[in-house]
């Protein structure tokens, strides 16, 4: 039943799209849209307050001049790409790290003030402000004392 | 932005390196920084912890015959590397042979 694919050198991308491809073989699985990164992707965390919406992705390695970010309609596409920093001279003994690239894009809410995007890098954490419009902040609604007849 | 508050420690994701002479590995430490880093070597054992505003990482790992006053750290760009020089005994000798 199983169908085998002849064995060569394969990057671990590689290994990812092997299973990609015997997943939609057997039709188990129909592939997300960006499947490619699921596994491979930085993690992202999205949280927001009165202001702003804050994503915070995990691209640890990497610095400013690996990193692009930019805004389409309403869609933010984010793209790495950092270099292999394995040392000359060794040899591995154990292998966890992957992200080398990776594309993420994410739809923005309606309500954010798109010019005043803001991107910083800190510790390895990529860090995303979306300021929202202000009219799309809680105002806060003044009661009026009520009056006495109202009040029986 | 608001405070998570998150106990379960998290296991970074590490590269572990090795020739004759030293060990060098790598953690994925996204968000630490030098101030919230404890790193320990024991009993043969090296301790990794970081603990961050929200989030805790945690790593133990046996790395034998190392040199413990030789090892050193630098963390960048939210990695962590480690050298661990090789204890004289474990560094591997060439023999020579000798046609007789």
């Amino acid at each position: 039943m199983f169908r085998f694919y002849p064995v060569h050198p394969q990057t671990t991308f590689d290994v990812f799209k092997e299973f990609q491809r015997n997943f939609e073989e057997f039709g188990l699985f129909r592939p997300a849209r960006h499947f490619e990164n699921l596994d491979l992707g930085p993690r992202v965390v999205k949280t927001e307050n009165e202001d702003t919406y804050r994503i915070t992705i995990e691209v640890p390695g990497m610095t400013k001049k690996d990193v692009s970010i930019t805004v389409e309609k309403d869609v933010l596409m984010i793209e790495g790409k950092a270099k292999q920093n394995n040392p000359e001279g060794y040899e591995v003994v154990r292998q966890e790290r992957s992200l080398l690239e990776f594309i993420r894009r994410l739809a923005l809410p309606e309500n954010i003030d798109q010019s005043s995007i803001a991107a910083r890098f800190e510790n390895g954490l990529l860090t995303i402000d979306l300021p929202k419009k202000p009219e799309e902040k809680p105002r806060r609604i003044e009661i009026s004392t009520v009056t006495k007849e109202e009040e029986e | 932005m608001t405070k998570q508050k998150c106990e379960m420690s998290i296991s970074p994701r590490v590269d572990i390196f090795e020739n004759d002479t030293a060990y060098k590995m790598f953690t994925d430490l996204p968000g630490v920084s030098v101030d919230e880093l404890d790193i320990r070597y024991e009993r043969e054992h090296l301790e990794l912890k970081a603990a961050t505003f929200n989030k805790t990482f945690y790593r133990r790992f046996h790395i034998p015959n190392v040199s413990d006053q030789e090892i050193s750290a630098e963390l960048k760009n939210g990695i962590l590397e480690i050298a661990l020089p090789k204890t004289a005994a474990v560094k591997a000798r060439v023999v020579p042979v000798t046609v007789g």
